[in-house]
């Protein structure tokens, strides 16, 4: 397979989408993919950005992907990309796109220009929203597509959705969970606590947390036992609204509210995703199955999530969580108070979630059959 | 006329019978295969607006439309040609019959040209229709001695104008003859006609009544289609597949007998199937069978990586030999 890299060892060079990466993208699947290259198949591996912050040492969750490297464009302009392309094509085996992006046209070409034998694969992390307003009939996209070896969406319906509109392969490549730091899954129902939990950028329009709070106000008084767990980095916005809606408005809900900020340490993490019996997801929209999911998912927690278009995977057709619609308060308090009610949903849920990550939701298999897709092989 | 606000962020048009709901549900994005986006962004003075592209489109057809007793059951018949079109991104050849002087053809041209340039849609009529639209082709002959060419049209319009004046039990049988299986077969019909009386030409009718008017929708079954069609389809394309077919039946023995770690040469042949389907993607009348061979490859790969059993890779078999059978596109 890489008997054209000579001495040198084969390589994926994962490209930043617009503007460089974030330190917290490093513990996402954007930096589990090239980890997973580098520590199981012995990948040379490098993300590309621009650096976004004042120096590379900023970037310290790479500390999480030992022997992964970071490289650097001069700027964020195409022409920059596009150059550092044309420089390094000769030693990226396999190049790897992280949305799908007009500037994407210009470096694929350049790429199989420069290096026809590589490969492509373009993890589309497409939503609906995005989808219906690509121009997909526009001659150099469809000469993108044609020059990708795999294109991947990373929710079934919106691999259903792609693959019935765009004249190429779609392969279904989730988003799961992987372990960076080797942390110990096991776990048991009987440890867990009656607490509801989110985990996200806090406030963020997106994750629409606020529906939490106001839902989760509606049924605490019929639940006292129950606690509500916030989990990220909370924005200014947000906590002024926490703020006013508990401490003004509905005074006995703030005791039962934790704001705990932002949790980089991944073992601690995973001991909250342990304690909570449900999950709670309120975004309007994702890109596919976020990466939130596959930890909850891990620790047997029961998922209440937004119809976003990963829905129905996020809860496996309904077998371990339920869905709302995104906006209908009353629905998600529904939802949440039914499940907190029912102990036996609940445990259920708990051995359906378990069941189905290790099978479905486990990132290094998910690469491992993304490898196979590449290369046509198994790599062991 | 309404508009009703889609999802979080967008007003689509609704009509009083079903052909909103119809429409609806093909502007939902995860439902639109065609190649026109439903909406797209505008930006001014910092602010991010949407602008509704078929809305657009569409109101501009509609205020062509002149009002009159008609006009309802036009904009109906025109909604539900709509949502034919969004559908799936390949050429529709629709037949509109009616008799009256269609002031919106020029618009309902360019809404046609917009999905797909192929589009065609031809007009019978016994009037003289000027139209110098590309897309619009007329057929002015009378309407009972048209020759209707068998399973040709994706779908046949028969309008309100022509029922009036039609002898349409002796139409349907003929117009059924030149639908494509699970093609369809709109017919808009006042209340002065006997709504019964039309149904019981039709094996399949779904009538949705309304104090003015009633359209009838039906699909035309492979059941239907098989009875009385004879295969007109390109000897290229037929070939093509059959050979698909025969390929698909060809892999049921091997995906049993075959261990994992002999599985690679059966997934390469799946991966050679891909290929060929997307070629063919646009002959079809599925829109799932693309995703379900994908679904096949995906389980085989699971297994051939021990990930997942053989129950898997028979299910998504026979979820694909169904799809198969279902749209008759392999028969």
């Amino acid at each position: 397979m890489f008997s054209n890299t000579g001495d040198r060892k084969p390589s994926i060079f994962c490209l930043a989408p617009l503007n460089g990466w974030d330190n917290y993208q490093l513990v996402k699947n954007c930096g589990a993919l090239p980890y997973i290259f580098h520590k199981e198949y012995g990948f040379r591996s490098v993300m590309v950005g621009v650096c976004r912050y004042a120096s590379p040492e900023e970037y310290t969750l790479l500390k999480y992907l030992p022997g992964v490297e970071m490289d650097f464009y001069t700027d964020s302009s195409v022409e920059a990309k596009v150059k550092y392309i044309e420089q390094h094509a000769w030693e990226i085996d396999v190049l790897v796109l992280h949305g799908f992006w007009p500037e994407y046209t210009s470096i694929v070409a350049k790429y199989k220009e420069c290096n026809p034998q590589g490969k492509i694969y373009m993890e589309t992390d497409i939503n609906s929203h995005s989808f219906d307003r690509e121009q997909w009939s526009y001659p150099p996209f469809l000469q993108m597509l044609a020059n990708c070896d795999v294109i991947g969406a990373s929710c079934r319906s919106m691999q259903k959705a792609v693959s019935q509109k765009w004249p190429c392969r779609v392969e279904y490549l989730p988003n799961g969970f992987f372990s960076f730091t080797d942390i110990d899954l096991s776990t048991n129902y009987n440890v867990k606590e009656n607490i509801i939990l989110t985990v996200g950028r806090i406030g963020s329009s997106q994750k629409n947390n606020e529906e939490l709070i106001k839902a989760f106000a509606k049924i605490y008084k019929k639940i006292p036992d129950w606690k509500l767990q916030l989990i990220g980095p909370t924005t200014e916005d947000f906590t002024k609204f926490f703020n006013q809606f508990c401490l003004k408005n509905n005074p006995g809900l703030f005791h039962k509210i934790s704001l705990t900020g932002s949790i980089t340490d991944k073992n601690e993490l995973m001991a909250q995703y342990k304690r909570a019996k449900i999950f709670a997801l309120t975004s309007t929209f994702e890109g596919g199955t976020p990466n939130v999911i596959g930890e909850a998912l891990f620790n047997g927690c029961y998922i209440i999530s937004s119809e976003i278009d990963g829905a129905s995977d996020a809860v496996n057709n309904g077998l371990c969580g339920k869905t709302y619609p995104s906006g209908n308060i009353d629905a998600l308090a529904n939802c949440l108070l039914t499940a907190c009610q029912d102990e036996a949903l609940l445990q259920n849920g708990f051995d359906q979630a378990i069941s189905y990550a290790h099978k479905k939701m486990d990132f290094k298999k998910v690469i491992a059959r993304l490898y196979y897709l590449l290369f046509q092989e198994d790599h062991n | 006329m309404e508009k009703i606000i889609y999802k979080n962020c967008s007003y689509i048009l609704i009509h009083e019978d079903n052909s909103g709901q119809l429409l609806l549900n093909a502007f939902d994005p995860l439902n639109n295969h065609s190649s026109v986006p439903m909406h797209y962004m505008t930006e001014k003075n910092g602010q991010l607006s949407t602008q509704f592209y078929w809305f657009d489109m569409i109101q501009t057809v509609i205020k062509e439309i002149p009002p009159s007793e008609n006009s309802t059951v036009i904009i109906s018949l025109l909604l539900r040609l709509i949502s034919c079109l969004a559908k799936k991104a390949r050429p529709f050849n629709f037949l509109w019959i009616g008799n009256e002087m269609k002031q919106w053809l020029s618009p309902l041209n360019s809404l046609l040209q917009e999905f797909n340039s192929a589009n065609r849609l031809y007009w019978l009529s016994e009037q003289t229709i000027p139209s110098s639209a590309p897309s619009i082709i007329p057929i002015q002959t009378k309407i009972t001695e048209y020759p209707f060419p068998a399973q040709f049209y994706d779908c046949v319009i028969i309008d309100n104008t022509s029922i009036k004046t039609i002898p349409i039990g002796s139409l349907i049988p003929k117009t059924i003859n030149s639908i494509v299986p699970f093609g369809k077969l709109l017919i808009g019909a006042t209340q002065n006609n006997s709504i019964s009386k039309l149904q019981s030409l039709l094996e399949t009718a779904a009538i949705f009544p309304i104090d003015k008017f009633s359209v009838i929708d039906s699909d035309i079954t492979p059941t239907i289609a098989q009875k009385i069609f004879a295969t007109t389809k390109t000897f290229e394309v037929q070939q093509a597949k059959t050979i698909l077919k025969e390929n698909i039946l060809a892999l049921k023995p091997l995906l049993d007998s075959t261990s994992p770690n002999d599985y690679d040469n059966l997934i390469t042949a799946v991966t050679k199937l891909e290929n060929d389907l997307l070629l063919l993607y646009p002959y079809l009348i599925s829109s799932d069978i693309k995703f379900l061979v994908n679904r096949l490859k995906e389980t085989m790969i699971e297994y051939r990586l021990e990930f997942d059993d053989l129950d898997q890779i028979n299910n998504a078999y026979t979820a694909l030999i169904d799809e198969m059978q279902r749209f008759g596109d392999f028969n």
